[in-house]
This record gives C-alpha cells, sequence and structure tokens, in this order.
C-alpha cells in the first residue's frame, strides 16, 4: 500500500509537476515580495491577462504557448505605453482599457471553431500537462529571473524605501521599476503554462503578502515567501488529488488560503506614521 | 570663517523643464565647517536646488562644483514604514555606492553603518523596525545613513519638520558635531527661526534672494521677498509671521 504522502507524486505525470511548482515557487515567491512592495500586484494581474490572446494565437497556429505568451506581452507592454501616452489618461486607466481590449480580443479567438479544446488550460492552466521541455525551459527561465533578482537587490531595496532618496545611493527609480516590470513579465511567461492566464497572479502575490505580514526584514520575508509558495504549489496538487479538482484551480486556492490564514495570525499593521502638523505659525522678530 | 571650499555652485537656471527653470541666479560657496539654511517656502525651489547640487537634474545651466562625497538626507515624511527593516538596514544602505554588486553586505559594512548610527546616538535601536521609531529617530537613522556614504557635503531636506522638540535638539547637536568634523551641511527649511540659528542663510524663492550671515542676510525685505504673499508683517515691520499652508 502506498503511503498518501508519496502517492500522489507516484507517476511521472505528477512528478513533473511536483518539480515544475517547487520551481514556480523558488521564483514566484521573491519576485512576488518586490511585486507586493511596489504594490505593482495590479501590474502583474494585468501582464497575465494581457498575453490571452498570443496564448490563443499559438495555440490555433501550433506553436508553443511560451512564444504565444511572449508575443501577447509585447503587444501588451506597446498598448499600455501607447494608451498612457495620450494626454489625460492616466497610467491605470491605461493599463485598464488596453487590457480589457486584449483580453476581449483573446476571448473572440478563442470562441472560433478551429481553437483546439485548449482554452481551460489556457486560462486556468494545467501543471500535470508539463513536459520534460517545458520542465527545462521552466527551470532556465527562473534561474535567470532569480540571478537578476540577486544583482538587483540592493537598487530594489532602496528605491522601494525612498525613491526620492535612492539616486543619492546610486539607484535609479525608473530603471529599478522598469526591470522589476521585465522580471515580472519573464516569471508570468514561466508560471502561465502551469498557473494559467487567469490564476497565476495568485501564486505570485498571496504568499508574498502573507510572508510580509510575518516578517519584519527583508531576507525573512523572502524566506518565508519562496516557503509558502513552495507549500501552496504542493499543498494544491495535493488538493487536486484527493479532491479530484483542476490543479492550476487547487493552487490558486490553497495560495489565497495562505495569504486568508495569515491575516488574523500575522502581526497587525506596524505603527501609524505620527500625524502631521495642520497649519504652523512661525514667528519671528522682524530686522 | 577659511576652512577648505567644499561646494562651488553658480547656477543660471535649472529645472525639470528646459523652458521652465525651477530656480535661477544661485552663486553659492559653502568651505568645511560651514551650515548653510536654505530658506524658502514650499515650492521655492529648495530641493531643487538639492538636486541640481547631487547632478539628479535634467536641465542644468551653470556650473557646479563638489569636493568631497555629497549625501542627501530626505524627508522622512516619505519614506515609508510599512518596509520591513530596522535601523540598521537603512544605515546600511548607505554602504550600496561604494559596494561593487556582486559582493554582500559584509561585517565591514554593517560596523560602518553601527559606528554611524552610535553618532546620532541611536546605537541602542539598531534592530528596532524602522516603522516603529519616533519621527525624530527616523531623522537621525536617515542622517546616519548619510554618514555611512562617508560624505563630507550633507544635504538636509527638512529635517525639523514634524519632529518633537527634543529630537530637534538631538538634530542640532548632531549638526554641531557635523560641523566640528569638517563637514559642509545644507539645511532646507522653511522655519526663519531654524534659519537664524546656522551660519549662513540662502534665502530662495524661484531665485536667490539673499545668501550670507542671518543677521545681514534676513533682512524685512529679504523676508518679503522670500515668501511673498505668506509674510504678514506686523507692528510696523517688528514682526513677521509666515502662515505655511501643508498640502494634505
Amino acid at each position: 500500500m502506498l503511503d498518501p504522502i508519496t502517492e500522489p507524486f507516484s507517476h511521472g505525470i505528477a512528478q513533473r509537476a511536483l518539480v515544475e511548482v517547487l520551481v514556480l515557487g523558488a521564483v514566484c515567491g521573491p519576485l512576488g515580495v518586490w511585486v507586493v512592495l511596489y504594490r505593482q500586484s495590479y501590474a502583474a494581474e494585468s501582464i497575465a491577462h494581457g498575453m490571452l490572446p498570443g496564448l490563443v494565437l499559438a495555440a490555433l497556429v501550433g506553436v508553443p504557448l511560451g512564444l504565444g505568451a511572449a508575443g501577447g506581452l509585447i503587444v501588451a507592454a506597446a498598448a499600455i505605453s501607447l494608451a498612457g501616452r495620450e494626454r489625460g489618461v492616466g497610467s491605470d486607466a491605461a493599463v485598464a482599457v488596453a487590457i480589457t481590449a486584449l483580453f476581449g480580443a483573446g476571448a473572440l479567438l478563442a470562441l472560433a471553431p478551429e481553437v483546439p479544446a485548449r482554452l481551460g488550460e489556457l486560462l486556468f492552466g494545467d501543471p500535470l500537462g508539463v513536459t520534460a521541455t517545458d520542465l527545462l525551459a521552466s527551470a532556465a527561465l527562473a534561474v535567470a529571473v532569480l540571478a537578476a533578482l540577486y544583482a538587483l537587490h540592493r537598487p530594489l531595496a532602496a528605491v522601494a524605501f525612498d525613491p526620492q532618496s535612492a539616486p543619492s545611493i546610486g539607484a535609479g527609480p525608473g530603471r529599478t521599476e522598469l526591470a522589476l516590470l521585465v522580471l515580472l513579465a519573464l516569471t508570468t511567461l514561466v508560471a502561465v503554462q502551469a498557473l494559467g492566464n487567469l490564476l497565476v497572479v495568485a501564486l505570485i502575490v498571496a504568499p508574498a503578502a502573507a510572508a510580509l505580514r510575518f516578517a519584519s526584514r527583508l531576507p525573512a520575508a523572502l524566506g518565508l515567501s519562496v516557503a509558502l509558495a513552495i507549500a501552496g504549489g504542493v499543498g494544491g496538487l495535493y488538493v487536486s488529488h484527493y479532491l479530484k479538482l483542476a490543479a492550476g484551480a487547487s493552487i490558486a486556492l490553497v495560495a489565497l488560503a495562505i495569504f486568508v490564514l495569515s491575516l488574523p495570525l500575522g502581526r497587525s499593521a506596524r505603527r501609524r506614521p505620527e500625524s502631521r502638523p495642520g497649519p504652523v505659525e512661525v514667528a519671528t522678530q522682524g530686522s | 570663517m577659511s576652512g577648505e571650499e567644499l561646494i562651488r555652485a553658480e547656477i543660471r537656471e535649472a529645472g525639470y523643464d528646459a523652458l521652465q527653470p525651477a530656480i535661477r541666479g544661485i552663486d553659492l560657496s559653502v568651505v568645511a565647517g560651514e551650515l548653510v539654511a536654505v530658506l524658502g517656502p514650499n515650492g521655492g525651489g529648495k530641493t531643487t536646488l538639492f538636486r541640481a547640487l547631487l547632478g539628479e537634474i535634467p536641465h542644468r545651466r551653470g556650473s557646479v562644483r563638489v569636493a568631497g562625497g555629497i549625501a542627501y538626507v530626505p524627508q522622512t515624511e516619505r519614506s515609508r514604514l510599512d518596509f520591513p527593516v530596522n535601523a540598521l538596514d537603512v544605515v546600511v544602505m548607505g554602504t550600496y555606492p561604494k559596494l561593487p554588486w556582486y559582493r554582500r553586505v559584509g561585517s565591514a559594512e554593517r560596523e560602518l553603518a553601527r559606528r554611524s548610527l552610535a553618532r546620532v546616538g541611536l546605537a541602542g535601536e539598531a534592530t528596532t523596525p524602522y516603522g516603529a521609531l519616533s519621527g525624530g529617530q527616523r531623522q537621525r537613522v536617515l542622517i546616519a545613513r548619510a554618514l555611512a556614504q562617508d560624505a563630507r557635503i550633507l544635504l538636509l531636506d527638512e529635517p525639523l519638520s514634524g519632529v518633537d522638540r527634543p529630537s530637534t535638539e538631538r538634530v542640532l547637536a548632531i549638526l554641531d558635531d557635523l560641523r566640528r568634523s569638517g563637514c559642509a551641511v545644507l539645511i532646507a527649511t522653511h522655519d526663519i527661526q531654524q534659519a537664524r540659528r546656522f551660519d549662513s542663510v540662502l534665502c530662495l524663492n524661484r531665485e536667490q534672494i539673499a545668501c550670507g550671515p542671518p543677521e545681514s542676510a534676513l533682512t524685512s525685505e529679504v523676508l518679503e521677498r522670500t515668501y511673498g504673499a505668506e509674510l504678514v508683517v506686523l507692528d510696523g515691520g517688528e514682526r513677521a509671521v509666515v502662515v505655511q499652508h501643508h498640502a494634505h
């Protein structure tokens, strides 16, 4: 009789899924901490959604999904920057308009009769469908993202702490924020196969947001976020196996449950800033 | 004062937009051991002047020469209180510019940061989360961060606003310590009373109105031109009141 802990991973398919979620946890964990600290969770969600037309086109044409996702990302980034260039359109409105349009285009494409019955996989992912080649590609991209995060750790910290003074300690806010968005896009590319277009954000944002409720220093936050992301991924695979639920959705739900549990368990908000003085009068003797 | 000249700036104009310079006509010389108040209303160009001295402004006509490292101490109200760092972590950031990207922060950097924290009297708060410190303590942590940059020139942006009286005295004592160690310090402030405590005052309202020792620079006429409509002169010019409007 197989042990209930190892039993779900007795087949090659499930073993590959396990390795995939370990890789995803290792990269989504630390990246997510920066995404949350930079308040870029909305961008994370948008980037993932904006790549849908690329994914659907890739499925239609029969090229690797990763390629379609990359193309979708480039179009999404261009659309956001074009919409944002229009005077009077705020960046959040630009993102919302560009991404909704792209998502709609993706949905229209997906309704075409020629689309293989893989739309569900595009939207919700399928970690159990990961091939050995997919795994290698994920691992390579993940290593690249982690190396970049290591190299950029100090500018990321300095800019997030105070963008105004960061240049004086050698960290440019503009290029640091851009680098973070590129890394976010790469990570989304890694994770979209397993978690799908709609769910990938869960593994980037939820474990990181939970970790930041417990950790009071960056190294602890980054480490804990990796642990929680891996817990979400592996836990999701168990839930999927025993409750016979879709694997990608199960991972997203477990990651979300971890975040919800962190709300009462994590420490409450840190001390609020002291209230600033209102209008002040400065009196002086004139000369 | 006849120390070594650390700042020599003749800025004809500087700003973010070449067509609309934020400041003009700056002629400033600061020597080692000199504390200079940069006095002016909000929006008068104090931070722009600092950025011009730091070389961070896109459009600058004129010349700026600085001798020795230059460090910027931001307003505490702008730094994030929910950021997961303790006091020592923030001070360690001051060592970043001299540390190659592939090297980790080591014991030498942490030791320098500890010494800097001790200089501002916060050796005991090294492990306190930054967000849990008082406003005055946060200001001192940021000054320690600048000290860890090993800079001889410090630019302090409104270091005394939103800081209680005991902390104000501590910050002023730290400034005296910096003066003795031969640093040049520029302190942006909108408080005329505070400006009188320093060696010189540069009055700035989009252009340099006056620059010199407080007793000769801070005349009623200079104050009126510096503060414009915000200045209310009472008692036939014997008393001047500045009403500062904070944007909320």
